[in-house]
């Protein structure tokens, strides 16, 4: 069995012993949980109920009648209308007899909990009934009932186990990757190293050591085998000193180090690089569910500009100078090497994220998300790089999906973490956070990366002529402008930034907002690899942008069926399979129609130009959401956003027929 | 916004920048010219004053005689106190005259006065507006605004009809209850109101307050209201008495009906209270910060609901219970 099945059995026999743990310990802690939400919620008209109680107390002490007090009713109801969460008042004597009350709902076994000896609290048919003595000078005078809506109840239970089946996801999904990393770090890496070695032994080269820094049995062999190299090097200079001339010539082809040299083999890994970057995509995502809801709190009209273009604008910037940032990105991101090119970038995103989090103005948040966005433009490149330069050309495809998958899985668990800890911390503390997630994934790829130059071609800096040529292509223009752009619309303008406004307004929590956008990562997660399995295999990508495309226009009209927080959930699960269905292919078509194009700017330089483009769409996004909600409120931007994808989508599919059409001879999709 | 104004009487006070005096060597001379005796607001006053600076005080009081007051006011020309503070409308209005009618020869221009337990200034005519007497005088009011008045005597409960009682030869006390008649007519009540009945020399006496009460409470009003008024103050036992057997709950606008008359429930100023003020006044003037004409005719911004519990239950009236909140409780056996 090859390691990597191992590795792969491994990191899935522990993630599922991890998720069956928590789950257990979720159920086990639920079910405490439930049965302490009662007196929790009880208690939260307790203060209230004891202030009441206390002035009967009062009017007692002032040998007012208990039964002939006034204003009762009166101050019953003013407490209700403060507060709402209260559904009914009740003051009974000491026989059961009902004296003052508000609100009273006609129930039976209410009355007969009321007419009873009744303490604490219990749930009687549809309310949270609350008992509290009213003490007077000779003993109890009688009881106040305080009433609840026992649907809250179990609203907040319900609220808490979406958190807790959130947080299992996330738990689950951090373990594969941590597990894919200590793997690769404790098993693969130190496998292949000593793969390496031996090959090397076999071919007489004797000069290489092994890593030395591994504990348990492959620090141990790792130490022997080390030792066994070092005295043979040790005998093969103190045979040189002896034999002279004569040692080169009985040792032809063996090769020994030098004298004071320690050359150390050192195997590389793609999963090195996964969980840093899963880290920093994590960190950063973390203000994904609430960054609107941020920006609104520097917003004033001085700027002259409508509240809503306002609140897109630092999305639109920062996707901007991320956009800016990544050809630029790539050229340091090689000259540099992956360590420090990857450490710079998420130490850049550190400062930018902790200068987010004390941000005093619209225009500073902005310059600082910039330098976040330009830091992370070079961890985005850097671990591109990376995983491209260490998978086999055979494997290249995977080795996209796969980084894809880290992106995508570090991006929904933030978002739906952040949610959580906004709830919790606050804004500015979960900010703070990030930027010391940040600051973690650059200290792990320095611990962890090895100080290496890549050896990779250094790619070409980008040139306006290649720009200008692949733009006149038509199928190239035709597939940025009218499918890439659109998706990416799609994503900034409703996904980040009109969904969790939205979802706000419709008085979800942050919790649930993240938990809602959670959806679109977790659907492109499940589908991606499906679709791209079938996209291969069917060859027609064409028809996968088409129908991409028209998914997400469907998405984005999800509203109209079904209004509120559920239509919003399912509009961004579509818009996920949608982009599932629809983005990938996207690339596999500019291959496939674009062949002579592509062949003259080579093939990097060609993605690296259609993703620039398509970055403008995340640019527009949230200029063309907020200039939408400020003519047309919330659903107006669904809708424009829904009409522009359908129209864009609609002109795709008619041109690429037209295209067809003409250019008969063109196979479809690849061989 | 009507329960801040009811709340427990807290000190406007506490805005007092206590800056330091610009320590004038000599002792002030501040003269007082009382009506009934020191009472809880000159106590407030002296207290205050004393704490600030160094300051003798000379006491005149006229022993509810309006005749002494002429010669009191000569006697304060002649020493030439450096402030003079006074009592009431009745002791102010002698001593400095209304705005629009005054005598240099008999009334005090040069000496700074600050009145205190003053019910309307303005409508006493000694003052144009609140905002500046426009002369050398400035003070602290003690009452509550009619108002506020109505709408606690409201908040106890019933008041469709309502009985009011005052002596004829006190101007704040007549205006008082013009105004309040008015206010409770407005709000739909019938109000019966009386003059007690006088004397030769147009003064009112005791018997004329028993057969002026006898006459207004026949038909049992809902509340009798007592304004600020000196006779009605000093006989507040003898008039609470005679409205509560006939059953009838009495509302005053000053502390001491409620307090030591037994009256049922009253807004008011603790007079004490409206003494510091004052004080901070003539502190301003004294240690030449400010004029007279520069300080502004005040009242206490915050009022307590005094409530004699003992009455409630004599009269089976019970405050409602939100009043428990904030009401102060007299009358109430220790605990």
């Amino acid at each position: 069995m090859s390691t990597e099945h191992l590795q792969k059995r491994l990191a899935i026999l522990a993630t599922a012993l991890l998720f069956a743990a928590a789950l257990a310990l979720t159920l086990l802690a639920a079910r405490p949980f439930a049965t302490a939400i009662e007196p929790e919620m009880a208690r939260s008209v307790l203060v209230v109920g004891d202030s009441v109680s206390q002035l009967l107390s009062r009017a007692d002490r002032l040998a007012l009648p208990f039964d002939q007090l006034i204003g009762v009713d009166t101050l019953l109801d003013e407490v209700r209308r403060d507060n709402p969460d209260i559904s009914y008042l009740l003051v009974v004597d000491r026989h059961g007899r009902r004296l003052y009350a508000s609100g009273l709902p006609q129930h039976e076994p209410l009355k007969q909990r009321w007419t009873g000896a009744a303490r604490d609290s219990a749930t009687i048919g549809p309310w949270l009934d609350t008992a509290l003595p009213i003490m007077g000078s000779q003993g109890q005078l009688g009881t106040l009932h305080l009433g609840q809506q026992a649907a809250t109840v179990e609203a907040q239970l319900r609220e808490l186990l979406f958190d807790l089946v959130t947080v299992l996801i996330v738990a689950v999904l951090t373990a594969l990757e941590l597990m894919r990393f200590v793997m690769a770090a404790m098993v693969a890496a130190p496998s292949a190293a000593l793969a390496e070695g031996w090959r090397a032994v076999r071919q007489g080269d004797f000069s290489r050591y092994l890593p030395s820094d591994y504990f348990g049995g492959i620090g141990r062999l790792n130490a022997r085998y080390n030792a066994l190299t070092e005295s043979l090097n040790q005998r093969a200079v103190a045979l040189r000193v002896k034999l002279g001339d004569a040692f080169e010539h009985c040792t032809s082809g063996l090769r020994f180090h030098a004298e004071g040299e320690r050359p150390t083999l050192f195997s590389g890994a793609v999963d090195f690089v996964r969980w840093p970057f899963f880290l920093l995509i994590f960190s950063d995502s973390l203000s994904l569910s609430f960054f609107p809801l941020y920006v609104e709190g520097f917003y004033t009209p001085a700027y002259g500009i409508s509240r809503q273009v306002a609140l897109g604008l630092p999305i639109s910037i920062f996707m901007f100078a991320w956009a800016m940032a990544m050809p630029w990105a790539g050229l340091w991101c090689d000259r540099l090497g992956y360590r420090r090119a990857f450490a710079i970038g998420a130490g850049i995103t550190t400062v930018g994220l902790l200068l987010t989090a004390v941000s005093q103005t619209l225009i500073d948040l902005v310059l600082w998300r910039s330098l976040t966005a330009v830091g992370y433009g070079l961890v985005f490149v850097t671990a591109q790089t990376y995983i491209a330069n260490h998978t086999p050309p055979e494997r290249r495809t995977k080795g996209m999906a796969m980084f894809l998958a880290t992106f995508f899985a570090g991006s929904l668990s933030g978002a739906a973490i952040g949610g959580i800890l906004a709830d919790r911390l606050g804004h500015r503390p979960t900010f703070m956070l990030s930027a010391g997630l940040s600051l973690a994934a650059a200290l792990f790829v320095l611990r962890f990366l090895a100080r290496r130059r890549m050896g990779a071609a250094v790619r070409k800096s980008l040139s306006w002529r290649d720009i200008k040529l692949l733009l006149a292509h038509r199928p190239f223009l035709v597939i940025t402008v009218l499918a890439a752009i659109p998706s990416k619309v799609a994503l900034t303008g409703f996904l980040y930034y009109t969904a969790p406004l939205y979802l706000q307004a419709l008085g979800n929590s942050q919790s649930a907002v993240g938990r809602v956008m959670m959806a679109y990562g977790l659907a492109i997660i499940a589908f991606s690899p499906l679709v791209a399995q079938m996209a291969d295999k069917l060859g027609r990508h064409r028809w996968f942008v088409s129908i991409g495309g028209f998914a997400a226009a469907a998405a984005m009209f999800a509203i109209y069926f079904l209004d509120g927080t559920l239509g919003v959930a399912l509009a961004i699960l579509l818009l996920g399979i949608a982009h599932a269905i629809g983005v990938s292919p996207q690339l596999a078509l500019i291959s496939d129609y674009c062949k002579d194009a592509v062949a003259e700017v080579g093939q990097a330089t060609a993605t690296g130009i259609f993703r620039l483009i398509e970055r403008l769409g995340n640019v527009l996004g949230p200029i063309i959401a907020g200039a939408l909600i400020a003519t047309y409120d919330f659903k107006g931007a669904f809708y424009g956003i829904g009409i522009l994808t359908l129209v864009t989508s609609t002109i795709f599919t008619l041109a690429f027929w037209w295209l067809h059409v003409n250019d008969a001879e063109l196979a479809e999709g690849r061989p | 916004m009507k329960r801040r104004i009811l709340l427990q009487a807290g000190l406007s006070l506490g805005l007092a920048p206590l800056l330091p005096a610009l320590a004038a060597d000599r002792r002030h001379k501040v003269m007082l010219l009382l009506y009934r005796g020191v009472t809880e607001a000159e106590r407030g006053f002296m207290d205050y004053l004393q704490r600030q600076q160094p300051v003798d005080f000379i006491i005149r009081d006229a022993g509810s005689d309006k005749a002494k007051l002429p010669a009191m006011v000569a006697e304060a020309k002649a020493l030439r106190p450096d402030l003079i503070y006074t009592f009431g409308t009745t002791v102010t209005a002698e001593t400095v005259g209304s705005f629009a009618q005054r005598d240099p020869s008999r009334h005090i221009a040069d000496i700074p006065v600050v009145f205190n337990i003053v019910a309307d200034p303005v409508g006493a005519g000694l003052a144009p507006d609140t905002r500046s007497s426009l002369r050398n005088l400035t003070g602290v009011s003690h009452l509550a605004p009619p108002e506020a008045q109505w709408q606690a005597m409201l908040r106890f409960g019933t008041a469709k009809r309502i009985a009011i009682v005052y002596s004829q030869n006190e101007k704040n006390s007549v205006l008082a209850s013009a105004r309040l008649t008015k206010l409770a007519q407005q709000a739909g009540a019938t109000v019966k109101v009386e003059g007690i009945k006088t004397d030769a020399d147009g003064k009112p006496t005791v018997q004329g307050l028993a057969s002026t009460l006898t006459e207004l409470l026949t038909d049992k009003p809902d509340w009798l209201y007592l304004p600020s008024d000196s006779f009605l103050i000093a006989h507040a036992a003898a008039a609470v008495t005679q409205a509560q057997v006939a059953g009838v709950p009495v509302f005053a606008a000053t502390e001491e009906p409620v307090r030591q008359g037994g009256a049922l429930a009253g807004l008011v100023s603790p007079y004490y209270a409206a003494g510091q003020f004052a004080g901070y006044k003539a502190e301003q003037i004294l240690s030449g910060k400010r004029k007279a004409s520069e300080l502004p005719l005040d009242t206490l911004a915050r009022f307590t609901y005094l409530v004699n519990i003992q009455s409630a239950r004599q009269l089976r009236r019970y405050p409602p219970l939100a009043l428990l909140r904030y009401a102060e409780i007299v009358g109430a056996a220790p605990t």
